[in-house]
């Protein structure tokens, strides 16, 4: 029983296994998951396995259930994927228990690999690095394993099984790599991991929706700068009573480019995931200009966002120089009508509001007010369920009193709104976390946040509602954190998302160091040189008596046995590729006298008497008659080349 | 020429891969490309590594002979030359699988005890079986012919039967029949009698020499033994009932042998005669039995004139034949009554035998009855 749980077969199951549970996202998954495979695997062969039609009908039934999931974090990811991978892996335990035999094993890495390939899809952060390693290293274990089994039941006469060894692994690693670099790729990467983050950073935000943590610690971006405040991405001006979404108004251009006014401060941001990021660049207070080596068709939008149509293919280091004193200006007609449109409030709500402002007609004093009562009256949370559709905005004044940022952001908006102040949500960043070794700041995707902005005085004032968001908490991280971050950082961004632009942006670097490299080569070298080094290279080729690294020994030294031994075979293959086969039972003496009338006789002569003196006389051989041997074979080979052959 | 192929399991990866594939063009991760990856590594590997397998030299036994329904003897040498281990090899016969070999590792040989059980008679030549190189994981197949000169030869099964009727008896030492007359050798005492001039002095009987009535020599009884000419046809339409006729022709002669009768073996296909002395193994007449072919036109009365004339005039004959014909059976009768020769028709039961007046007997893949 131990020797089948430690087969690879077994072992591949069960990271298959692993792999499933990682797809219910609940913590109680991986254990259950796992003891019930080796449970299986425990019973297999005990004859108590499930029959054929039991099976089926299983299989059935789990289709059928886990269809009728609904609310699970299946739904966020491909349901219909993994739906099938459960319903494989399910089968596949009901088929673990039947009595061993080949085809079960092969189905059984094969079921593992399919549901391994699907578990890649969930398992995205580091822990995928040892799935993989251990598939790396078992799969071929297991094939070859399933290989010979395969000969020793039709009766094979068995033998060592297969072994990759060191530069069999190496080999597998290089063409993996290869295989990962330059296979065509056709569709981007659908990244899951802002999935469920409670960042803000979508073009529309639903506000009865509830997240499920506050985000990962997946980098996007350093900032470099002081007095760092809210960092704009986008505004949402439209509300429809439950979502918040841009306008197309929002992205038009609003003003060019202007030089940089004495006192404007310079900000640097290198971005970390371009992806995460994506074209809208966070910036804060009032931005004169944008420059980035990488950045394309950059626009100033209404929002007062920086909008970009690309911004470029690799990492990107980009500043914008901006004046945190932001001027006074008019705001349009047709914006201002469009930030107080509100939905119809419900008379509790009215009554709300009209209790908690009384007579005030300051905007400032209003928001404040309001502020405040959010700060003291509600908490900040996330995981809560969801906000009543019909009604968000009274759910959470009146019910739910908690909640993450967005509704936070969406209330305060709606209940400016209906005061007849102009405004709307704002989504972007808040750098909380310096770097300890360096004078920026770390902005992770838990950094995402939204906020209000009113419009009075002239300018958009920012408005943060959010309980816990009265001021910045500056974050120190511990340096072993940084450590794994920064790896965490270069598995996702390089490995798990690495997709079909990467791929081209790889591809085309080192095309384009090839061509550099070989260009720099011939350009800086002069052409006698090159012709002295190639007529060196030949006379030392000449003088070794072969290519010197094709001469370099791999492998352990033979003994003078398997030393004739090998240089026989090659002069049988040599023959062989004559027509001249070795015939069964033959002795070498015999094969040489039959061969008298060869061109090359003497030579096979000469080799016969070598390989006959180390294998039945026990000579040494030395590396002379080494050397010997092989001119020989080599002659051999040549007379066949001048017989026309 | 060396081909390369997939195999089923193969094409059942490919699957695989394909399926990964296709869900890559929807994944939410590239890991997924290193998974399809490992599996590309795999084909690669295993594309390499099993070129390496048909490198390796099988050496079969010196004479390989075999019996149908029966495991082929003798051993193969397979040894791996190069540096690195090969093998997965299985090679495959024209009646199915014969041997596998498993991984040979550098530098060394295994041996090779084929399992193959031999459904039929024949000659199979080495160059018509294909070596399959899947090492090590299965999924490509390299296949060639082994290049190998030598054969295996399929005797034809034999069953427990009686001997054939035979026809000139003579003297023998070794015959199982005794004969009339004396003898001074043999295996059953007849008494003893008086020394003659010429009677050899090792032949005095010393017990009865010494009772003072002068030497007396020992005397025997003739042995005899019989000869039979055996006359094989390859006329017919199935095959299986030539592998009848073998069958019963090599059981009547090895019958035959036990019997220490002279053997004549004429085919109807070579026409050579093959003379067995008793007591001999069965190669000489088994080899002619494994290839005989079917083959038209061979049992006619002329041809069956011509066997006769290089067989013995006073041996009995024995025609083991898949069919028969009128005018054949009109020759057999002319053999028994013109040519006063003693002739037994051996036919499969399921052939008629009308006409024929001479003793017949019939036979199926199983037995004479």
């Amino acid at each position: 029983m131990r020797h089948e749980l430690t087969r690879p077969t077994s072992v591949l199951l069960l990271i298959s296994a692993y792999c499933q549970a990682h797809v219910w996202d609940l913590a109680w998954t991986i254990p259950v998951y796992t003891a019930a495979t080796l449970l299986c695997l425990l019973r297999q062969g005990t004859g108590r396995h499930v029959g054929a039609t039991l099976q089926t009908a299983v299989l059935v039934a789990a289709f059928a259930s886990f269809g009728l999931i609904r609310e699970t974090p299946l739904r966020t990811v491909h349901q219909s994927i993994f739906l099938g991978s459960n319903v494989l892996y399910v089968y596949q335990l009901l088929h673990t228990m039947a009595p061993p035999s080949l085809r079960a094993r092969q189905w059984c890495v094969f079921s593992s690999l399919i549901l391994i390939g699907m578990g890649t899809q969930v398992v995205v952060n580091v822990t995928a690095i040892p799935v993989l390693l251990v598939t790396l290293i078992l799969l071929p274990k297991a094939l070859a394993q399933l290989e010979s089994e395969r000969l020793d039941a039709s009766r094979v006469y068995l033998t060592p099984t297969y072994r990759l060894g060191k530069r069999g692994s190496l080999v597998v690693i290089v063409l993996v790599s290869l295989f990962w670099l330059f296979f065509p790729r056709v569709g981007s990467i659908h990244s899951s991991a802002l999935a469920g983050a409670g960042g803000a950073l979508h073009d529309q935000i639903d506000m009865s929706d509830s997240v499920s943590d506050q985000g990962s610690d997946r980098m996007i971006f350093r900032i470099e700068g002081e007095n760092l405040g809210y960092l704009k991405t986008k505004a949402l001006d439209v509300f429809d009573g439950q979502v918040w979404s841009i306008s197309r108004w929002n992205r038009v251009k609003m003003r060019n480019w202007e030089e940089p006014p004495a006192g404007a401060v310079k900000r640097e941001i290198m971005v970390a995931d371009r992806k995460a990021l994506g074209v809208d660049i966070p910036t804060d207070g009032h931005v004169h200009v944008v420059w980035g080596s990488t950045l394309e068709r950059g626009v100033l939008t209404r929002d007062g966002a920086v909008h970009f149509a690309s911004i470029g293919r690799r990492e990107a280091t980009y500043y914008y120089w901006t004046s945190l004193k932001v001027p006074r200006s008019e705001l349009p007609e047709r914006e201002w009508t469009r930030n107080r449109i509100a939905p119809i409030a419900s008379p509790q709500l009215q009554q709300w509001l009209a209790d908690t402002l009384g007579d005030e007609r300051e905007p400032e004093a209003q928001i404040e007010i309001l502020r405040q009562r959010f700060q003291q009256e509600f908490r900040y949370q996330t995981g809560v369920p969801d906000l009543d559709r019909m009604a968000p905005v009274d759910d959470l004044i009146f019910n739910q009193k908690e909640g993450h940022c967005e509704r936070f952001a969406s209330a305060m908006a709606l209940l400016l709104r209906l005061r007849g102040i102009p405004a709307r949500v704002a989504l972007g960043y808040v750098p909380s976390e310096k770097n300890p070794f360096g004078d920026f700041y770390n902005v992770r995707q838990r950094h995402a946040h939204a906020w209000t902005e009113a419009w009075y005085d002239g300018q958009w004032h920012i408005v943060d509602a959010t309980p816990f968001g009265s001021g910045i908490e500056i974050e120190q991280r511990q340096l072993a954190l940084t450590l794994y971050e920064w790896l965490q950082h270069v598995w996702v961004s390089k490995i798990v998302e690495f997709d079909v632009e990467d791929q081209d942006q790889a591809l085309r670097s080192v095309y384009g160091f090839a061509v550099a490299s070989g260009a720099a080569v011939f350009a800086h070298l002069p052409l006698r040189t090159l012709a002295l080094a190639v007529l060196a290279l030949f006379l030392l080729i000449r003088l070794r008596g072969g290519w010197p690294l094709l001469r370099f020994r791999w492998t352990p030294k033979r003994t003078p046995r398997q030393e004739a031994q090998h240089f026989y075979g090659d002069l049988l293959r040599a023959l062989r590729k004559q027509g001249i086969t070795r015939r069964p039972s033959e002795t070498p003496h015999q094969l040489r006298k039959r061969l008298c009338q060869h061109p090359a006789a003497a030579h096979i002569d000469q080799v016969t008497d070598l390989f006959c003196g180390v294998v039945y006389a026990g000579k040494t051989l030395s590396a002379d008659d080494e050397r010997r041997a092989h001119r020989a074979i080599a002659c051999v080979r040549k007379a066949d080349k001048l017989n026309g052959g | 020429m060396a081909r390369v192929s997939f195999t089923k399991m193969g094409l059942c990866w490919v699957a695989g891969g394909v399926i990964l594939y296709a869900a890559s063009q929807q994944a939410q991760s590239g890991l997924l490309f290193l998974v399809i990856g490992i599996l590309f590594a795999c084909y690669v590997v295993n594309l390499l590594e099993a070129r390496r397998g048909l490198a390796l030299l099988l050496t079969p036994p010196p004479a390989i002979r075999a019996s149908e329904g029966q495991r082929v003897s003798g051993t193969w040498t397979v040894a791996n030359p190069g540096n690195h281990p090969a093998g997965g090899l299985t090679v495959v016969a024209p009646w199915g699988q014969f041997f596998t070999v498993g991984t040979v590792l550098p530098r060394t040989e295994a041996h090779v005890t084929p399992q193959s059980v031999f459904p039929k008679r024949g000659v199979f030549r080495f160059d018509e079986l294909t070596i399959h190189a899947t090492y090590p994981f299965g999924f490509v197949r390299w296949s060639t012919n082994l290049a190998c000169a030598g054969q295996v030869v399929v005797y034809p099964r034999v069953y427990a039967c009686g001997a054939p009727p035979a026809g000139g008896y003579e003297p023998m030492l070794g015959g199982h029949f005794p004969g009339s007359h004396s003898a001074r050798t043999g295996d059953t005492f007849r008494g003893v009698r008086p020394m003659q001039s010429n009677d050899p002095v090792k032949l005095i009987h010393w017990p009865t020499t010494s009772k003072g009535q002068g030497p007396m020599v020992r005397e025997f009884d003739q042995q005899l033994s019989g000869r039979i000419g055996l006359i094989v046809g390859c006329e017919t339409d199935t095959e299986e009932h030539l592998d009848w006729t073998a069958r019963a022709a090599a059981s009547l002669m090895l019958a035959a042998q036990d019997s220490a009768f002279q053997l004549e073996f004429v085919d109807l296909q070579s026409m050579q005669a093959v003379s067995v002395p008793p007591f001999t193994d069965g190669n000489s007449f088994l080899e002619p039995l494994a290839r005989l072919t079917r083959t038209p036109e061979t049992t006619t009365p002329e041809q069956l004139r011509q066997a006769v004339r290089m067989l013995p005039a006073r041996s009995g004959l024995v025609l083991v034949l898949p069919a028969l014909d009128t005018k054949t059976g009109e020759e057999i009768n002319n053999l028994a009554e013109v040519d006063r020769r003693t002739v037994t028709v051996y036919l499969p039961t399921d052939q008629p035998s009308t006409g024929l007046r001479v003793p017949i007997r019939h036979f199926d893949g199983d037995a004479i009855l």
